[in-house]
């Protein structure tokens, strides 16, 4: 069962319709540290986070084939239960998207799906996970206030609290900080670091910068293919394959 | 230049005369009713049950309670089948079929009223007559056909209140482990909470001023109906069935009557659009 990596994926492929959009890709995760995904816009870099927590099964058009291994085991299992996947491998989006709903109600809201009923302890936790994400002191105020009143900066950490809430394993975030400022860039990517002691994070980019600010590995997409992956210093100063050599100088298109 | 002047000029004088059509019916109708309001008192018109024109009383309160209950009766009804219907429609059901049924059921608000009061007389009538007991013709048939009436307008805004709110709240719900039913009714009934319950309540005021259909089913009877087999009358069955040979002061209260079914209207008017309008500003923040 246990396993050296945290997610493994093989043999992955992923259509869409007749597009082919993963084309048999190899990938190995570790426990508790930052994989940052880069590529080209269209390379297949959202589709292949959303292969972990299985969200593009919410389009139709979609097949996958091949294995994802969560601590060794397979989730397209039919033992695994899709909520109880996705409540481990939880998703922060490109565009902060907080409920329409208070701040509290926001982090609690996953607490609530997956059945807490305990109101000291769902504060408690409402509590904790906003300070994780260093935004309790800025919201205690606020908690019953809506969420969308929030800036950019604070509905991102807010989504970030609202997945951490419910205790997950992995973080999927994908490009979590193009629709921040610069600074509000810094500070989510320092709240990364901090949460990669606790989690394992995968992250997805356009900035490389950002990778490798951030990632201890990196993985390099082109057109569906990965193309390489290894440590984040490898592939900014020495990849191997001329494609990535290309991207990361920026010579690539 | 010219042209456009004048062209606005012409278009300003036509809305000026439809606005004003407007206003004159309104004061025509107060002018008319409001004299009897006044003279009878509230508790003589509106709180009182004898309505008997040849001794010149002129209570409609039976004719409140019943446009009242069998408006009620007809929210519980659409507001259960058109919300579920527009769940169904938007969140569960394939986008192809979705794409043809909306506007089926949008096809349906086309139809004569008329029609809906001789199916409900043929079928729904003597149904509850020949199960429930009773005449037949009362609060409950009453009650299912402006059920099904508002049915169309409860669930064509609903579908677009629901298709309104932005998928990625949806996402975010499902992302988090929730279900499907989940994510519905936890964030998107509340997210497109406004544009729900503007949908009810235009749903509302077109089951108090509906006429034909009502006066074909309901009985027409002067009692406060005390179950739901009861016949009853509306105020707009009032109207109808007695202002073809009304004179003087019995003409005056069926203005009168009219004065309140306006009031009404106007009131549950007001609210679809400020609850809309303030759901509109809360999405946009
Ligand atoms: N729902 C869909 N139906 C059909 N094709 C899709 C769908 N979603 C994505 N694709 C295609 O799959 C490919 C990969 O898309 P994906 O969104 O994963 O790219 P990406 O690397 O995340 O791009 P970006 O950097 O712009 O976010 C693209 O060519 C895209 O057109
Ligand atoms: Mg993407």
């Amino acid at each position: 069962m246990s396993s050296e990596f945290k997610i493994e994926a093989k043999a992955l492929n992923l259509h869409y319709g007749s597009f082919h959009a993963l084309k048999d890709v190899n990938l190995q995760i570790k426990p508790k540290a930052i994989t940052a995904i880069i590529g080209p816009s269209g390379c297949g870099k959202s589709t292949m986070l959303r292969c972990f927590n299985r969200m593009n099964e919410l389009i139709k058009t979609v097949r996958v084939s091949g294995q994802i291994l969560l601590d060794g085991e397979n989730i397209h299992g039919s033992t695994v239960e899709l909520t109880h996947l996705r409540r481990r491998v939880g998703m922060v989006f490109q565009r902060p998207n907080p409920f329409p709903l208070s701040v509290a109600e926001n982090v609690s809201y996953g607490l609530k799906v997956h059945g807490l009923t305990n109101r000291a302890e769902t504060e408690e936790i409402v509590e904790s996970s906003l300070r994780a994400t260093n935004l309790w002191d800025d919201v205690k105020d606020k908690l019953a206030g809506p969420a969308l009143a929030l800036s950019a900066e604070q509905q991102q950490r807010l989504c970030i609290s609202r997945v951490v809430a419910v205790k997950p394993e992995v973080l999927l975030m994908d490009e979590p900080c193009s629709a921040l400022d610069p600074i509000a860039t810094r500070h989510i990517e320092e709240l990364m670091s901090y949460l990669a002691e606790q989690y394992t994070i995968l992250i997805v980019t356009h900035n490389m910068q950002q990778a490798a600010r951030v990632a201890s590995e990196t993985a390099f997409m082109l057109l569906g293919d990965l193309v390489e992956f290894g440590p984040t210093i490898n592939i900014f100063e020495k990849p191997k394959d001329k494609r990535t050599e290309d991207y990361v100088s920026g010579h690539y298109g | 230049m010219k042209q456009d002047k004048a062209i606005a000029f012409a278009l300003m004088l036509i809305a000026l005369s439809a606005v004003s059509g407007l206003a004159l019916i309104t004061v025509f109708i107060f002018k008319e009713g409001l004299p009897l309001i006044l003279k009878s008192g509230a508790g003589g018109f509106f709180f009182s049950t004898d309505w008997d024109p040849k001794a010149k009383q002129f209570g409609i309160f039976s004719m409140i309670v019943g446009s009242l209950v069998v408006t009620a009766g007809a929210m519980i009804i659409g507001t259960v089948f058109g919300l579920g219907l527009a769940i169904v429609l938007t969140i569960f059901c394939p986008k192809a079929l979705a794409a043809i049924l909306k506007p089926l059921i949008e096809l349906l608000a086309g139809i004569p009223s008329v029609v809906y009061g001789f199916i409900g007389v043929v079928t729904i009538v003597p149904f509850i007559r020949d199960y429930f007991g009773g005449p037949g013709l009362s609060v409950l048939a009453t009650s299912i056909v402006l059920g099904v009436m508002v049915l169309p307008t409860v669930t064509s805004i609903s579908i677009d209140a629901l298709k309104s709110v932005p998928r990625s709240y949806w996402e975010g719900s499902i992302a988090l482990g929730a279900t499907e039913w989940q994510s519905t009714h936890m964030v998107m009934l509340k997210a497109a909470r406004s544009g729900i319950v503007a949908a009810i309540i235009l749903g509302m005021g077109r089951a108090v001023g509906e006429t034909m259909a009502v006066i074909m089913v309901c009985g027409n009877t002067l009692e406060i109906p005390s179950t739901p087999l009861d016949p009853l009358r509306t105020l707009t069955s009032n109207i109808a069935l007695e202002m073809g040979y009304a004179t003087g002061e019995h003409r005056e209260a069926l203005f009168a009557t009219a004065v309140t079914l306006f009031v009404i209207i106007m009131i549950l008017n007001i609210a679809a659009l400020t609850i809309a309008r303030r759901g509109i500003m809360s999405n946009n923040r």
